[in-house]
Formats: structure tokens, sequence, C-alpha cells
């Protein structure tokens, strides 16, 4: 039984903003800080441009066979074993990635607001949310974010409005001190992360009612995400100044317990907190449904759902393995972003290749067809 | 103890949850890979809880990814 048929181009845009913005709310303003302090805004706004460029790229490659998962057109272009051999892979990206949102979420959750709870007690609740999300399906995650979508927003207005007096534009300068380097090297993350892992809606596509829509809806979500995060960046340094944001694991939640209206209006954080928890939430919820899919179809399962609880249990103990302790965690800025890139960038380019060689290839037997024909 | 303990305490109520809806369905190969993956599940969860130290996964993507990331910073400094 089916109630709904696929999403909505707006829900597919929301979609599109939840993981954009996902958890690199939080995580993403101190890495363009710390490489290129005070410019970290220019920093972003390279991020932005270099990340729309991407997002063309996701959406190209995904219109090859809009009704198709990375599964089925990576076997149909690449060949069975290499097709298989990309959609393992991208199964265990798909994995790391939910260890990872869920470890950040440990992480934020033990150090910053219940310091006393042990670390697996959140993992099992996030690991267990997610796994109810994924059961109910992709449908009732995208109507969540789109119902959730106009408190995302309200809170977001509220925390801007509430920081603009306590703004300094001195944090500001000086203005390109340092030259292009630093700025583009925080620019790397700042692509990576926000639009990179957008490739995760590879799987969505053929989910969309309207695949016509599919792109536009794409860039709008992706530029609303991509804008939220340059407002976030550049909201830290001019109230928290280029030190403490680049300092600061969480610069955003650090910026929220700035706000304080007439000394009564205060503590703010848990505003932001409930964003980026819905945000990161959203988007692993995707991923991880998206994880049950892919690994259906890789395996040649005949149904996607079942697998929820043993691999959000799996997931529980990932959360904890995949690093010792929170500054070892981020060591992973050193090179998630390379990983990102290769199942963004190097597998959209690869697939549109290979589908321009098949094409031309078919092209090239047509016309032998002709010629012969014609002989006859 | 008390840990293991839970941890096949779930394994077994997860398994008790899902196995009969794929077993009356005759779905063989989905059984198998529910149990693999439930068996990884559990066997990591008791090896971590005894303390014992397991590879970490990013090490091996760091290996792989490090080195660009390592050139590209010496590129951009």
């Amino acid at each position: 039984m089916k109630l709904t048929e696929g999403l909505s181009g707006r829900q597919f845009a929301l979609l599109a903003a939840y993981i954009s913005i996902g958890d690199s709310m939080l995580v993403l303003p101190s890495i363009p800080a710390n490489a290129a302090k005070q410019n970290a805004w220019i920093s972003a706004i390279i991020g932005l441009a270099a990340g729309m460029i991407v997002v063309w790229l996701i959406s190209a490659a995904g219109r090859l066979y809009p009704r198709m998962t990375l599964m089925q057109s990576s076997e149909r272009l690449f060949g069975k074993w290499v097709g298989k051999a990309v959609s393992g892979c991208f199964v265990m990206y798909l994995f790391l990635s939910i260890s990872a949102h869920t470890r950040e979420i440990g992480d934020f959750m033990t150090t910053q607001m219940m310091p006393e709870t042990p670390i697996q007690a959140i993992h099992i609740m996030y690991a267990g949310i997610m796994a109810m999300a994924a059961r109910l399906g992709l449908e009732t995650i995208a109507r969540t974010g789109e119902f959730l979508f106009s408190f995302f927003l309200l809170f977001l207005i509220v925390f801007i409005l509430f920081l603009i007096p306590e703004i300094k534009l001195n944090n500001l300068l000086p203005v390109w001190d340092g030259g292009l380097k630093p700025i583009l090297r925080g620019s790397i993350t700042m692509t990576a992360y926000p639009f990179m892992e957008l490739a995760v809606l590879f799987m969505v596509i053929p989910g969309v009612r309207k695949p016509e829509v599919m792109r536009s809806n794409m860039v709008k979500g992706a530029l609303f995400g991509g804008i939220v995060l340059l407002s976030i960046i550049l909201l830290s340094i001019l109230v928290l100044g280029p030190d403490y944001a680049s300092r600061s694991i969480y610069p955003s939640y650090a910026l929220a317990k700035k706000i304080s209206i007439g000394k009564f209006f205060q503590r703010l954080e848990v505003i932001l907190a409930f964003m980026w928890l819905l945000s990161s939430f959203i988007k692993s919820a995707v991923f991880f449904k998206v994880l049950q899919t892919a690994f259906a179809q890789t395996t040649g399962m005949r149904t996607d759902k079942g697998m929820e609880l043993p691999f959000s249990m799996l997931l529980v103990f990932f959360a904890l393995l995949i690093s010792s302790n929170i500054l070892d965690f981020h060591e992973v800025d050193q090179y998630w972003p390379y990983m990102d890139m290769t199942f963004s960038v190097i597998l959209s380019l690869a697939l549109l290749a290979a589908y321009a060689m098949r094409r031309s290839a078919a092209g090239r037997r047509e016309e032998l067809g002709h010629e012969n024909k014609g002989k006859d | 103890m008390l840990s293991i303990t839970g941890i096949l305490l779930t394994a077994v109520t997860i398994a008790m949850l899902e196995v009969p809806a794929l077993w009356k369905k005759r779905l063989k190969k989905e059984l198998v890979l529910f149990s693999m993956i439930l068996l990884l599940a559990t066997g990591i969860g008791i090896v971590q809880s005894m303390h014992i130290p397991l590879p970490n996964p990013l090490d091996w993507v760091s290996s792989v990814y490090g080195p660009i990331g390592r050139l590209l910073d010496s590129v951009l400094n």
C-alpha cells in the first residue's frame, strides 16, 4: 500500500537545504575560521560558489537516468562488477558518514548539554529514532522536514536578529590579510561538508515526482543552506572575533550564548541546539534510509525494509569505534573532505563520462547500421 | 558482564522482532544478510564492552585520503 507517490519539488528542495545545513551548522564554522582567520567569510563565499558547481554536477549526473538510483545507473554505465564495486564503496561511505554524524551528536550533547550522561545513551536514542525514521520511509522524513521548517526559519531569524547588537565590525579587519592561500584552504571544507555530501541525493532523485523540477529545486535548497551557513560563519567572526571562533569547537553555540537582550532575554543557546539537532537529524535520517536502499540494491535484496534495527545497533558501536575522543575526532577534517569529493565530484564526472562514451559508441553503431542498410 | 548481557538481549529482541516476518515471506538472502549484520554488531559490541582495542575504520580512510590532504595543505601554505 502506497499512500503517496514520491516527493514534491518543494520537499526535495527542503531535503537539499537540510542536508547542506545538516551537521555543518555547528561543526563547520571553526574550520575556515582556523584556516583563514577573519577572512573566513571570503572562504565561505568561495565555498558557496564552488558548491553550486558541485550541485550542478551532481544534478547533471542524477539527470542521466532520473528514474534510477545510483546502484542501477552505475551498474548500467560501468558494467556489472565495477558498478557493484562503486555501490559497495558508496554503502560504506554512507555508513561511515552516519557514524560520524551520530558521534558528533554524542560529543556535542556530552560536552555541552548533558555532561553526566554516558555517550552511549545518546547514541542508542539517536540510532533508535533513525531506525524508526528509515522504517517509515523517505516521504515521512521529507514531510517532517517540511513541517518543522517554519520553526527552523523562525528560530534562525530570531537568532540572527538578536545577534545584530553584538556585532563588532572591527573583527573583520584587516581584510585579505595573508593572501589567497589560507582563504582557499578554508573554502575546501566549506565546499565539501555542505555541498559534496549532497551526493546522497543520487539515491533520492528517483523518488521525486517530477524529474524535470529536480535540478532547480536542488540548487534552490543548496543555495538556501549555503546562505544560512555563510551568515553563521560571518556572525561568528563578527561577534566572537576570529581567535575565539577558530579555537572553539562549536563557535555557533558559543555565539548563541552571547545573545543578551536587556540582561533578561538570555540563554538562547538551546534554540541553536534545536536547529542543529533538527537539521542533523533530517540529514542523517535521509542518509540512513538511503543506506537501507543502497545496501538492499547492492546485495540484490527484494525489499529495503527490515534491516534498520541491525544497522542501527551496528551504528551505536561504530559511532564509538571511529574515534577515541573528541579532539581525536576533529582530525577527520584533514581528510574527510576528500572522501566527500570522491563520491560527489569524481563519481559524477565518471558517470557523465561513461554516459557520453556509451552514447557516442551507440551513435557510431547506429550510423554503421544505417550505412549497411543503404548498401543493401 | 552486565553490558554483554544487555547487548545479547538487544540482539535477541531485534531478531525476535524482525525474523518472523522475513521467515514467513521466505526471504532467504535477506535472512542471511540480516543475521550477518546482527552478528557483526553483537560481536563488535561485546569486544568493545570488554575494552579490547579494535582497529578504527577511519584510520584506513585516513591512510587513503590523508596524503592528498597533506599535499594540498603544503601547496596552500
